[in-house]
């Protein structure tokens, strides 16, 4: 069973994850999910597959009024991220769902029409929260070609989409990044393979590097805290990726 | 937790309506070939002469039920496409059921207003297959209707048959006509059996 845990309280505004659940089913990986609030209104950030909608609604419901769930942060358009927008949009038709304009077309084929999306300009920009605002983070490339991130500039939190995901073992499966070399040894595979622009990894890395961040949120694995944050961003810098190419083209190993 | 025995027994519904519609083009092209068939045997029948006039007017109105034939197939099949999209919702209010029923929790449960969302879903699903219901219904009425066009049909074979012994010269091309219209009527009302059984067992 997935739980609500809180990452930031400070008033009205804060960050709760729904993460870890271990029963889920084997076939599907596993998600996490931000519910960013602010006054009455909050966010919900890749609310996940179809197949686990009943988990994330259980936990966040159990600990949280649902109808105050106003937004859906898309970060980009795979299954396990926006799935279950059709049940979330049953549940309340109002919700309003941002992602990158280039999906616009693509994200109905999971529910909602012409009014459910806001479509996200590729240089992202400010979107409005209960009366603050979050900073939307160009992140694209990682992996999807219309791909963002979420910062909270007050929380000093970086919700990051698939960077940062680890497709950890169960018995290494906290919350929290405990050991960051261990950790990273479950990302490596996943970052080569499903990034593919080493130009985007350095220029997400550089403005991520200037960025205040005390917890970097990825949608899969354990939360970065502290200096794992820039100890995550200085091994993405330095990681080769666009591995999927050179299985195909061996030649470009050392190219690369 | 749902099963793929569960959604195999849904799209049951589906495969029947799939069937339904493959019996619909049967009987189509089979009442065009009776069309043609009957044409020819006016057009064979002239070389009778005046005592293959009783063969003639036989033809003649095994052509007109032809054309009611298909034309009757027309509505049938406006029917089937509207029980595609209703079955279809059906299957989505029921599969989003299955998710909301899924969530556990005293406390979420009422959160989530969940007995207002299922029970909303399921209005949605009765009213649904009582539509599918008269939808049913009124293909099982004009199958029967077609399959008695298909019996005034054979009587009309039949008699072309006896018609035909007076052709003369022609008689004997006529009887194989006759006989082929015979042969094509009985197989359009064996397929419309097939498709009325077909809607008696999804009814029942
Ligand atoms: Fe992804
Ligand atoms: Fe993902």
């Amino acid at each position: 069973m997935k739980r609500l845990e809180t990452l930031y309280s400070q008033g009205s505004h804060q960050w709760q994850v729904i993460a870890r659940d271990p029963e889920r089913a084997t076939a599907l990986i596993d998600t996490n999910e931000y519910l960013v609030s602010h006054g009455n209104e909050a966010m919900l950030t890749d609310p996940g597959g179809l197949e686990i909608f009943p988990v994330v609604f259980s936990a966040l419901a159990a600990g949280f009024d649902p109808r105050r769930v106003k937004w859906i942060f898309a970060s980009h358009q795979d299954p396990d991220v926006i799935s279950s927008l059709s049940l979330w949009l049953e549940f309340n038709p109002a919700l309003r769902c941002y992602a990158s304009r280039i999906w616009g077309s693509f994200l109905p084929h999971y529910g909602g029409d012409g009014g459910t999306f806001i479509g996200l300009p590729d240089e992202g920009g400010k979107i409005p929260l209960g009366g603050i605002e979050l900073d939307v983070v160009p992140a694209h490339y990682l992996h999807s070609s219309g791909n963002f991130h979420l910062y909270d500039a007050r929380a000093r939190i970086l919700f990051s989409g698939d960077v940062g995901a680890a497709l950890t073992p169960p018995e290494e499966d906290a919350l929290f990044v405990a050991d960051f070399d261990r950790h990273i040894r479950h990302a490596a595979g996943f970052h080569r393979r499903f990034m593919g622009s080493k130009a985007a990894v350095l220029d997400w890395c550089e403005r991520a590097a200037a960025m205040e961040i005390d917890l970097l949120c990825p949608q899969h694995g354990s939360v970065y805290q502290g200096a794992d944050v820039m100890r995550f961003i200085n091994w993405f810098a330095e990681l080769e990726v666009g591995s999927g190419l050179r299985a195909v083209r061996p030649e470009l190993q050392q190219a690369a | 937790m749902h099963s793929n025995i569960e959604m195999a027994a849904r799209s049951a519904d589906l495969h029947a309506i799939v069937r339904i519609g493959d019996g619909i083009r049967g009987v189509v092209d089979t009442a065009r070939e009776v069309n043609l068939a009957a044409l020819n045997a006016m057009l064979s029948s002239r070389r009778g002469g005046d005592n293959a006039v009783g063969f003639r007017v036989a033809s003649a109105e095994l052509r007109e039920i032809s054309h009611r034939l298909m034309d009757a197939m027309q509505d049938l099949t406006v029917l089937v496409s509207s029980m595609v999209s209703e079955v279809a919702q059906r299957q989505r209010r029921q599969r989003n059921h299955d998710y909301f029923q899924r969530v556990e929790g005293e406390r979420a449960r009422a959160n989530g207003n969940l007995p207002d969302i299922l029970g909303r879903q399921e209005g949605d699903m009765a009213r649904l297959s009582a539509l599918l219901g008269q939808r049913r219904r009124a293909l099982h009425l004009k199958a029967s209707r077609a399959l008695r066009l298909c019996d005034q049909g054979l009587t009309l074979s039949r008699s072309a048959l006896v018609e035909a012994a007076y052709g003369g010269a022609s008689a004997p091309a006529l009887k194989q006509v006759a006989e082929q219209l015979a042969q094509s009527i009985r197989s359009v009302a064996e397929t419309l059996g097939r498709v009325r059984a077909e809607l008696e067992e999804a009814g029942s």
